[in-house]
């Protein structure tokens, strides 16, 4: 009985459920307001987000807002790595499976993690075989700003991440231009639980060519202690077989070139390489009175690509291509089948290329792009075959500008075609998705703007859910989500600080949500189109930055998420309107920096709301919410010159809350880190 | 700004505490006239439980093993028999049996089974001479001393053994290999129980689940096939004779009662449930269904209860609360009681 699960849990990473409306979420809800009321929190930005090298962006730019996390944020909170991070943009939920290195999912209002797409400058990341990314296995030193685009993505992206429901955009230090002749980071961090880490970086060149390198290499323990409550005792132990390895190597170039002086267009050149790996023991649930743990999990990524840019008044264009290989290796030593172990070994290679090109007319600016892509599986797994799929998606996209309303509209046609040379070939698949967007403009006002949209997308079935033994469904369609939005931000400078607000308010429709369910018995599951979901929801940011003097100045921002995501399958179901599981009703973090001279001192405010372990929102499947405080303080020294020497000390989980994302699957409680960065510019 | 700072560090102090549900603690001293559950939970989630139905007011008592024994039973509770005064609950993926006292649930003892540190995963028990057989995952039947309670001795059998049952000093152990699927195993162990020796080996079909003893000089063992072509089907073994027949007669579990064999099937191409009566004693069906279609989701075993009427356990969907319903011979439904996720093992107390 155990089998499929544990390979579910294991490998496909398949969790379902929902949250609780209890008077106690409600308190904490109200406090958690009230701080929001007297400070906001969270990642707000407005700036214009431009073309390298373009001066005049016109209706090139993206009409609707997004959610921008700099380098400055990023060293503020100090996150273990890219999910850490994620989870505090309003309207997303992510699943840790635990520990420090543990598996990061996450899910954007609702629509589940299959619907979000990675960019990584500028370049899709694909991941076929569980249609998931692992932002646990995303580090964070060499990013310098991350987007998160949910109403629309900028035209020039690949059209296959735009259709999507959503999509997190990194752009980082190899593969940026760089007003600085020679550029060099190095930094080091010490951590509880046996965290070591080292940092390299160096860049030369500046505006017009670069060459850059990057390194870092992660140890953890992973050793640390936990409690949880088993009826009115309290067990007190030590996570084990949790510790891990992980490092990468970036290296990037870019140039830029222009025919002539005038007007013959700007040049953009950008090549981008990635080797990463990680080798991790996986600690699992704890399993109460059964604490052996052996398994491990190890992956190993290779990425190389390039993009293209010219950029006119008029016309621009964007080309990309890029080669991905993922090897991933689930072992588990000791499991009672007839070899003794299981030895699992995925190799995945995807080959993607596109091209987008955009011409402006008076107001109106046309786009138009397609895009590519061959994805194919091997593996040493008996009935999974050797899965491949083609994939190509188009796109027509209109603008037009006015000084009062700004619109867009778009149409997508994405095509599939699945194939298995083990298994029956499967047809392929043609789909169509709209969207639409509407936003006023500076006439209507300046600190003011209201916005609509609307967005059709869709997101195919994996490989595993496709093809996965006993599991696998070849007949499945793609999952299919409508997202509805209106917003508003408000942004002022008044004297010395500057305001920014920004709210919204959805409501999506997934249908054909792909689920995997114990139909046939607790042994074998069954995957299906049979989901309908709907989300409600609403967030509320607020950020706000006040320049007391030139010494001194504060920044505090907040955030707080409302959704109710609710199962509406099947109206006999005792779960039919019940919260979906793991997704709480209620998120919220905030944040408060306070800058003096050289010294900064950072605290961060992290809460989740109750959620329920299963689809049935009972008391016994309800997980508690929880509430962390971050601290740390940092002291900037300015060694000579160009030289600066930053330290770094903090403390995580400063209350030690016992804690876990997953039901079982515990976090650390408070920890400490230390760090030592050295920046030449 | 400074005010800001200490509102700060006020409100950092407020914390969201929660007042815990109040567990229920009125429980019988002493359980009688009643039905104790063991419901499976589900995998890596630790909420295996028992409930309780008290029959003289209809009520059901959750997590009683919990209010019991102020802890939790643990991860994939499998089996819960009685014998003699104690009661034994296999806890499969804690490795875990935990002994309780059957009057009281008050827990006696937990045993571990592990074996160099790792957890064996029992599955399922039965006794015989005052010792406990635990059928686990590892490849072994441990042997618990019933006075004692601990383990006295391990005999190794096939891959992942699953059902077991005494007939004559014997012990016949079904052989799965679940965990090998679609590899699986296909053979039922025969034991002497004065030596611990294999006597025999019978080849049942593929994936062989419960076993169960007319005895008599029968055996009937599920053999689970392999959940697409090879049906799930109760096989018959003469173990005077050495004969294995398949009696085709669709089977998922196995529960007996007197001389009837009670056949719960659940079918998850046609997601029908069915419960058919056999005679021991004449080798053949009385009633091939008494239950209706319509009543039950997913049907997770069942059991004769009052002479007349057959209590059925109802998985739903395996992830939503489960229930424990009861019909009688003619198919009518009399009661139903909820319980907790996946109860799959019943006590009936007198």
């Amino acid at each position: 009985m155990l089998n499929t699960l544990l390979i579910l849990s294991k490998n496909c990473f398949s969790q379902f459920s929902f949250i609780l409306r209890s008077i106690e979420e409600k308190k904490c809800a109200f406090f958690i307001l009230l701080f929001f009321s007297l400070f906001p929190f969270a990642f707000l930005s407005q700036e214009v987000k431009e073309f390298e090298g373009v001066e005049v962006l016109g209706s090139y730019k993206k009409l609707l807002p997004s959610t921008t996390i700099n380098k400055e944020d990023i060293d503020e909170l100090s996150p273990h790595d890219l999910g850490h991070l994620l989870q505090r943009v309003s309207g997303i939920s992510m699943r840790s499976y635990g520990g420090l290195g543990g598996m990061k999912t996450i899910s954007l209002r609702g629509l589940g993690g299959e619907h979000t797409k990675l960019l990584v400058n500028d370049l899709p990341n694909s991941n076929v075989q569980n249609g998931q990314t692992d932002f646990g296995l995303i580090q964070i030193d060499n990013i310098e700003e991350v987007s998160v685009h949910i109403g629309e993505s900028e035209n020039l992206a690949p059209v296959s991440a735009q259709v999507f429901g959503s999509v997190i955009s990194l752009q980082t230090f190899e593969n940026t231009f760089s007003n600085k002749k020679v550029s060099a980071n190095a930094s080091t961090t010490l951590g509880s639980f046996g965290q070591k880490e080292a940092y390299l970086a160096a860049k030369k060149g500046g505006e017009s060519n670069f060459i850059s390198v990057s390194g870092k290499y992660r140890q953890v323990d992973g050793d640390y202690p936990y409690r949880i409550e088993i009826g009115n005792t309290e067990l007190r132990e030590t996570r084990r077989n949790n510790s891990f390895e992980e490092y990468f190597i970036n290296l990037g170039t870019g140039f830029k070139w222009r025919r002539d002086s005038t007007n013959g267009g700007q040049n953009i050149f950008k090549l981008f390489a990635n080797i990463n790996g990680s080798n991790k023991l996986l600690p699992g649930a704890v399993i109460l009175y059964n604490d052996y743990a052996d398994e491990k999990l190890e992956t190993q990524n290779f990425n190389v690509g390039g993009n293209y840019s010219f950029y006119q008044e008029h016309f621009k264009l964007k080309a990309f291509a890029i080669y991905q290989n993922k090897h991933l290796r689930y072992f588990d030593p000791s499991y009672f089948n007839l070899d003794g172990f299981i030895d699992n070994q995925y190799n995945t290679s995807i080959l993607k290329g596109g091209i987008n090109v955009s011409y402006k007319i008076k107001s109106f600016s046309l786009t138009l792009g397609t895009d590519a892509e061959n994805s194919s599986l091997i593996s040493n797994r008996e009935n999974l075959g050797m899965p491949e799929r083609f994939s190509s998606t188009s796109m027509i996209k209109v603008n037009y500008t006015h000084p009062a309303i700004e619109i867009f509209g778009a149409i997508f046609n994405q095509y599939y075609a699945d194939k298995n040379k083990e298994s029956e070939h499967r047809n392929e698949y043609n789909k169509i998705n709209a969207q639409v967007g509407v936003c006023s403009g500076k006439k209507v006002s300046k600190s003011f703007s209201f916005f609509v949209w609307f967005k059709q997308s869709m997101r195919p079935p994996s490989f595993n859910e496709l093809y996965y033994n006993q599991i696998g469904n070849t007949s499945l369609n793609p999952e299919d989500a409508l997202q509805l939005n209106i917003g508003a931000t408000f942004n002022k400078t008044i004297s010395n600080t500057s305001i920014g607000i920004r709210s919204n308010i959805y409501n999506n429709y997934i249908d054909n949500k792909i689920l995997a369910l114990p139909t046939k018995n607790l042994f074998v599951w069954s995957i299906s189109n049979i989901g309908k979901v709907h989300v409600l929801g609403g967030d509320f940011e607020v950020s706000l930055i006040h320049k007391i003097n030139k010494k001194l100045s504060a920044k505090v921002s907040g955030n707080f998420t409302y959704q109710e995501v609710t199962d509406r399958t099947d109206k006999e179901s005792p779960t039919y309107n019940h919260q979906l599981a793991y997704t709480p009703k209620i998120t919220s973090s905030g944040r408060l920096a306070i800058n003096y001279k050289a010294l900064s001192f950072y605290s961060s405010i992290f809460y989740v709301g109750d959620r329920y372990s299963l689809n049935q929102n009972t008391p016994s499947n309800l997980v508690d919410a929880f509430k962390l405080i971050d601290c740390s303080a940092s002291y900037k020294f300015k060694i000579k010159g160009k030289h600066t020497l930053k330290t770094q000390v903090g403390i995580k989980n400063i209350f030690d809350t016992s804690y876990s994302y997953i039901r079982y699957f515990v976090m650390p409680g408070r920890n400490y880190f230390i760090k030592l960065a050295y920046e030449f510019n | 700004m400074n005010s800001i700072k200490y509102i700060l560090i006020i409100l950092l102090f407020v914390s969201c505490k929660k007042d815990k549900i109040d567990p229920d603690n009125d429980l019988p001293e002493n359980y009688s006239n009643g039905i104790l559950v063991l419901n499976e939970g589900l995998f890596q989630q630790n909420n295996s439980t028992l409930s309780w139905i008290d029959l003289n007011t209809n009520d059901v008592k959750q997590n009683v093993f919990l209010n019991t024994n102020n802890r939790l039973l643990g991860d994939t509770g499998n089996d819960l028999q009685r014998y003699g005064s104690k009661i034994y609950v296999v806890v499969n993926s804690s490795s875990t049996i935990e002994v309780l006292d059957a009057t009281t649930l008050n827990s006696i003892k937990q045993i571990q089974l592990n074996f160099q540190a790792q957890g064996q995963q029992p599955r399922r028990i039965t006794f015989w001479s005052n010792k406990a057989y635990v059928s686990s995952y590892d490849g072994y039947v441990n042997i618990i001393d019933t006075n004692s309670l601990d383990v006295v001795n391990r005999i190794q059998v096939g891959q992942n053994p699953e059902g077991l049952a005494v007939l004559n000093d014997h012990l016949f152990v079904a052989n799965s290999g679940g965990l090998s699927f679609p590899n699986v195993d296909s053979t039922v162990f025969q034991i002497d129980l004065t030596t611990n020796q294999i006597l025999d080996t019978f080849v049942v079909g593929e994936n062989p689940g419960d076993v169960i003893s007319d005895g008599n000089q029968n055996i009937y063992v599920v053999k689970r096939g392999d959940y697409n072509v090879d049906p799930s089907e109760m096989i018959k073994v003469n173990v005077n004779t050495g004969t294995v027949e398949n009696t085709s007669l669709p089977a998922s579990s196995l529960s007996k009662s007197g001389n009837s064999l009670y056949i719960s099937y659940y079918n998850y191409n046609t997601n029908n449930s069915s419960v058919a009566i056999y005679d021991l004693n004449t080798e053949a069906v009385i009633n091939s269904n008494i239950i209706g279609n319509n009543d039950i989701t997913t049907l997770y075993g069942s059991y004769s209860f009052q002479g007349n009427q057959v209590i059925c356990l109802d998985a739903m969907n395996f992830t939503n609360t489960g229930y424990l319903k009861i019909f009688d011979y003619s198919g009518s439904f009399l009661s139903s009681f909820e319980v907790g996720l996946n109860p799959n093992k019943i006590i009936i107390y007198e």
